[in-house]
């Protein structure tokens, strides 16, 4: 899959803990209601470049006052890690173009959290379908786990261990008719310099729109953003999608 | 209401629990809490809950017969002043002992129906309500809430408190001097869910903060509804300007 964004926990404040950043594909089929069926074939009347693309994606994107309490943050780029995730995509089709949100990270120390959003417009529908069923497929799914755990072991440096790694699927589905899916990515992370041992949590969910695939990532400590919040966050998007058609 | 799935909830107990968010707080909440307490306001809350505790059907009679036109609202304001409002509620129940299930803005009429924080607005320059609600699952599986809204003047906020804290808005409610902090409240009542339910309230400048107790399981009695008490007064020590001469460093089971 082509969208990945990332999250990035500079330095949580607990011991040596730090969290590096990580690619958070987004998997999964997207299981459509009625009024979701209407959204996967959003009208184009205008030709797709990459100029609409992103005025669309600037236009969707999560904003810091989408997040009470947040601050945006410079997004660090590894382009290294971004290449591993993009060799997961179905491949065939490079995107059109697209954008992502600042990074709104808001707590400190084991209550740090950052969420962003990410959103990648394909050159058709059909070829957005095919590179998001590909994501949830067992295939793509493994691929992701391999290429998160290269990333991880980058950050077992400087004191951190970070013990094995769980990716679960995400469903959500709201009253807006969006159904949304997902991964989530679980792993302990432990100081070898103490005995402090948390959770650590990566959310990657989305939708499609059309050409677009509109995802949100959530990276937290010691327990996972709650999923009212994720699936509230995408409606929002998926409502402001409805304002700015592609 | 949201619904939500997820495949193979086997791996982490807080990812599984989240399953059951909505169904917890489907629409009204559970609340409440832990133990013996002996102050003659609390006996006497205690008694009338355990007294009255029982029909719901009137609830949101009770509620509308108080809260019209007249009543105060919060203001309206730009999406940073909800920062502040954030942390006030977040420092009652930390992520590493609470699990956070919602959060949202608020409006005063929250504190009395019980529904849902509201999520952000579409347009990210629009005007929202000055109230922020958080909601969590506590350790012993009450459903826990705190509530921070800011009115226009003090006056009003204290109007509202007035509103808010009165036994004959609510069913079966009762209502007497918290133990802690000075000049909180307490409130006892069954909520719109037809659940016991215990609040406190406290009024600081124009800010009124709830903290409110659902139980996870329908424990009727005195003891019960005193370690509730107990619970969210203690919780409200940890509110911006609570000034408690002491604060607990824990709460009952």
């Amino acid at each position: 899959m082509m969208a990945t964004a990332l999250l990035l926990l500079d330095g949580c404040g607990k011991g040596n803990l730090r969290q590096g950043e990580l690619m958070a594909p987004m998997p999964s089929a997207h299981h459509r209601a009625p009024s979701a069926q209407r959204r996967g074939h959003v009208p184009i009347p205008l030709r797709l470049d990459a100029a609409r693309a992103a005025a669309f994606a600037s236009a969707v994107n999560l904003k810091a006052a989408d997040v009470t309490g947040s601050k945006v943050t410079p997004r660090s780029r590894d382009p290294e890690q971004e290449n591993e995730a993009e060799k997961c995509g179905a491949g065939g089709s490079a995107p059109v173009g697209g954008g992502s949100s600042p990074k709104l990270d808001r707590g400190t120390g084991l209550e740090h959290e950052a969420i962003s959003s990410s959103i990648v417009v394909l050159p058709s529908p059909k070829l957005a379908r095919a590179d998001f069923s590909y994501a949830s497929s067992k295939a793509g799914l493994a691929c992701y786990g391999k290429a998160l755990s290269k990333s991880l072991e980058g950050e077992a440096s400087a004191g951190v261990q970070l013990g094995h790694l769980r990716l679960q699927k995400l469903k959500l589905t709201g009253t807006e008719g969006v159904q949304s899916s997902g991964i989530r990515i679980s792993a302990r992370v432990s100081s070898t310099s103490s005995s402090l041992s948390v959770g650590l949590y990566i959310d990657a969910v989305g939708f499609l729109y059309g050409p677009a695939e509109i995802q949100i990532y959530a990276t937290s400590f010691v327990q996972p953003e709650p999923l009212r919040t994720e699936q509230e966050l995408l409606g929002l998007l998926d409502q402001r999608a409805l304002l700015n058609r592609l | 209401m949201a619904a939500y799935a997820l495949d193979g909830c086997n791996d982490t107990f807080s990812v599984c629990m989240s399953l059951h968010d909505p169904a917890t707080r489907a629409g009204a909440p559970h609340r409440s809490t832990a133990r013996i307490l002996a102050l003659p306001a609390v006996v006497a809350l205690c008694s009338y809950l355990l007294l009255g505790c029982g029909g719901h059907g009137s609830a949101r009679l009770a509620s509308s017969s108080c809260f019209g036109a007249g009543t105060p609202e919060v203001a309206r304001v730009h999406a940073h002043s909800l920062d502040a409002l954030r942390a006030s509620v977040l420092r009652v129940l930390p992520q590493r002992v609470g699990r956070l299930y919602e959060e949202g803005t608020a409006i005063a009429a929250n504190v009395l129906s019980d529904q849902e924080p509201a999520p952000p607005p579409v347009s990210a320059s629009a005007l929202r309500p000055a109230g922020y609600e958080m909601r969590w699952v506590a350790p012993n599986g009450d459903d826990v809430v705190a509530t921070a809204l800011s009115f226009a003047s003090a006056s009003e906020a204290h109007r509202f408190l007035v509103l808010a804290t009165s036994p004959r808005c609510r069913v079966h409610g009762a209502q007497a001097s918290a133990s802690r902090p000075p000049l909180a409240r307490n409130l006892v009542w069954v909520n719109p869910g037809g659940v016991p339910e215990a609040d406190v309230y406290l009024l600081r400048g124009d800010r009124v903060y709830r903290v409110g107790d659902v139980p996870a399981r329908r424990r009727e009695g005195a003891a019960t509804t005193a370690r509730t008490l107990f619970t969210i007064d203690a919780l409200a020590c940890l509110l911006p300007g609570a000034h408690c001469s002491q604060t607990s460093h824990s709460v009952p089971a």
